[in-house]
């Protein structure tokens, strides 16, 4: 599946778990809060997966059960189901910021030409739905480049 | 006064840019009008009752002469040749088109000026106290953190979505003349022992539907810390706010379900995060903006003497109403009045907006301010200059001596612009001027305000008015409410209803009635709120609803 990653389109072997090409071998899986606590309970003690699942939260979804695991995580995506909810650029901030999360972090959804106020808060891969080009969306990164920068 | 320096120009350009592609993409049907909204919005274009609206930001009410030129040009080739100043000492131009807005918004930026975050769910201009500089009360200069806090909210990645508007007032004088304990955030900035500069912060303050008096969340912080505390407030306000329901949307609602201690305590705890990221305090750039807000050169020189004063009645009382006294005691503070009986409260043509410029140049260091009260003042008048510019002022009849008078009402746009609106205002305000059209029994009556919202948005401040005026809608008819006892400065206060709305036909009578109770129970100097505090509401009830006998107030006029 094609992403923007850094500003550039990649391909991933991160995907969600109902997406079509997705592996049955439940690697580099991103799967919901809910069932990614349960993949996690369900292992043993010792018993850990060269890789842990990728995350999907949605934007009413805190960070506070994940918070021993988040450094092991290679993918937190973030549903923007409405670009306009402000709680996901704050989920974003927090997992960078707040957790000194250094893994992806990922927007799926309702993606218009916010991106790069999305990267400032943390996000930096991206995949687009309707009708925006990767070509349209990069040029949206650098539409705005003036920042006070006093965050 | 702060100019924006080259690179922030391009920002302005670059944004209009930015929203000329976006305006194309919509008009093409490639970008929803939902999605549109939401960035037309935040360029502070509305879609009103009649045609768009575009909102432009005065930060701080400041313009120069050069600047109120600007907006004249665009009353000229956007609107139809005025503009209307609003309580939050913006400018709105009211018959915009949509293809134009984007040319309009680079005009401006050519002015160093822009309407960025006018509108929409996100950090909205920052207030202040409209004297700030010049008045004798002052202990802080709150200009230079307005700006600071203007840039840190400008396009704040992750406070650019909130669940609501958000308002931010920051007062540093002695006297509240910025009403912040009825914004969103209100911010008091004082010295402390050592002369450093120490702010208390109130949240949760707000009109609107629910009036809500703001509490206070933290005490003597020093005022470099503010950043911090901002982030802190929003971050916990973006993240619990609610979304569900617009109108329980803003943060006194939030405020209010949490208790003011439980809030405090989250915000506390962001705090600590957000100051452990906090860079290094740049004190060299407070320092800048601090030098930006610096006196203006003057020259008194140039325009003094010109016209010789005599004893003229007509001035003497334009000067006990209109001016009020400076920190600098050679100079006066100028009011101009734009409520006249001619024009809506608020409006100007774009001629007298030029005329007004050559006077800023001539007597007032080129400066012009706008007040919350929708009126304008110059700041810079030597009182040597005071006659010559009453009389300039005269000339462009803007010397209505009525500054803090009954007919210096504050109006909201109501039902002849506005698309929320359930009552009219501006054909009211002009009734009940022409109903008191008598300068001595305004005078007489003395400093009272008339506060008017055409709906419960309350973008009038009716909450806080010492007579406030609320339209609503019953049964498709225009009827009012009054309130009584409002207040926004320092002893912050909501009015309190008189009892049931009043209609159309009979409202003015029922605040000639108001009037005619407070100057028969007032005592000897009086203010109409200390009046209202003394007697209670009882004797304005009783003359407003009692007396079926006067026209004004006929029992079949009221609402059951």
């Amino acid at each position: 599946m094609q992403i923007i990653k850094n500003r550039e389109v990649v391909q991933t072997a991160w995907l969600p778990e109902q997406h079509a090409l997705c592996s049955d071998s439940a690697e580099r899986q991103i799967l919901p809060l809910q069932a990614w606590l349960e993949r996690m309970d369900s292992l043993g003690p010792n018993e850990r997966p060269a890789s842990l699942p990728g995350i999907i939260l949605q934007p009413d979804e805190g960070l506070e059960l994940l918070k021993k695991w988040l450094s092991e995580i290679p993918v937190v995506a973030i549903n923007v189901e409405n670009f306009s909810d402000g709680r996901i650029y704050s989920l974003a901030f927090e997992l960078r910021q707040f957790c000194q999360y250094r893994g992806e972090i990922r927007a799926v959804g309702a993606i218009y030409d916010n991106l790069s106020m999305m990267e400032k808060c943390g996000f930096d891969a991206f995949v687009l739905q309707g009708d925006l080009s990767a070509e349209e969306a990069i040029a949206y990164f650098n539409e705005i480049k003036f920042d006070y920068s006093l965050r | 006064m702060y100019q924006p320096n080259s690179l922030e120009k391009d920002f302005y350009k670059a944004r209009a840019d930015q929203f000329a592609n976006q305006v194309e993409r919509y008009l093409d049907g490639k970008l929803e009008a939902d999605v549109f909204q939401q960035f037309r919005l935040r360029n502070g274009l509305y879609v009103e009752r009649y045609s768009p609206m575009i909102r432009v930001a005065i930060p701080y009410g400041q313009l120069n002469s050069s600047q109120l030129r600007a907006l004249a040009d665009i009353a000229d080739r956007y609107d139809r040749g005025y503009g209307h100043f609003t309580t939050r000492q913006n400018i709105q131009f009211n018959w915009v088109a949509i293809e134009e807005a984007p040319q309009l918004l680079h005009d401006l930026a050519e002015a160093g000026m822009h309407a960025i975050q006018t509108s929409g769910s996100c950090v909205r201009n920052i207030t202040t106290d409209h004297l700030a500089g010049i008045s004798p009360d002052e202990i802080v200069d709150p200009r230079p953190w307005c700006e600071l806090i203007r840039q840190w909210s400008t396009l704040h990645p992750e406070f650019y979505w909130l669940p609501r508007k958000f308002k931010i007032a920051v007062s540093g004088s002695v006297e509240d003349r910025a009403a912040i304990r009825f914004h969103d955030i209100g911010i008091e900035l004082y010295r402390g022992p050592q002369n450093q500069t120490l702010a208390t912060i109130i949240v949760g303050g707000g009109m609107g539907r629910t009036p809500v008096i703001g509490k206070i969340l933290t005490e003597h912080e020093p005022a470099e810390r503010l950043l911090a505390w901002l982030q802190a407030i929003i971050h916990v306000y973006n993240k619990y706010g609610r979304r569900d329901n617009k109108y329980k949307a803003r943060i006194k609602i939030l405020v209010n379900d949490r208790g003011i201690e439980q809030f405090a305590e989250e915000v506390e705890s962001a705090y600590q995060k957000y100051q452990d990221l906090q860079p290094a305090w740049d004190r060299q750039r407070l320092a800048e903006i601090e030098h930006s807000f610096e006196r203006p050169k003057i020259d008194d020189q140039q325009a003094a003497a010109r016209i010789i004063p005599v004893n003229n009645s007509d001035f003497l009382r334009w000067r006990h109403f209109n001016t009020e006294a400076h920190k600098d005691a050679e100079r006066l503070i100028v009011h101009v009045s734009l409520k006249s009986k001619d024009a809506a409260p608020g409006d100007m043509d774009s001629a007298s907006m030029r005329h007004l410029a050559d006077i800023a140049d001539l007597y007032s260091g080129g400066e012009v301010r706008v007040t919350h009260r929708q009126n304008l003042l110059l700041p810079w008048v030597h009182k040597r200059n005071l006659y010559a510019v009453w009389h300039h002022l005269k000339e462009i009849r803007l010397a209505t001596p009525n500054i803090g008078m009954l007919t210096d009402m504050i109006v909201c746009p109501g039902l002849d612009y506005c698309s929320l609106a359930n009552a009219s205002t501006i054909p009211l305000a002009k009734e009940l001027g022409q109903a008191i059209d008598n300068m001595d029994r305004i005078h007489q009556i003395g400093r009272i305000s008339l506060k008017m919202s055409g709906c419960m948005n309350a973008c009038g401040h009716h909450h806080a008015g010492d007579i406030g005026i609320l339209g609503v809608d019953k049964k498709g008819k225009e009827w009012y409410q009054i309130t009584l006892g409002g207040d926004a400065g320092n002893l912050a206060r909501i009015g309190d209803r008189t009892g049931p709305a009043i209609s159309r036909e009979s409202i003015v009578g029922a605040i000639l009635n108001i009037l005619d109770t407070y100057l028969e129970i007032r005592e000897s100097g009086e203010s109409f709120g200390a009046c209202v505090r003394r007697a209670g509401l009882e004797p304005f009830r009783n003359n407003l609803y009692a007396d079926h006998q006067k026209p004004r107030g006929r029992a079949d006029s009221v609402a059951a």
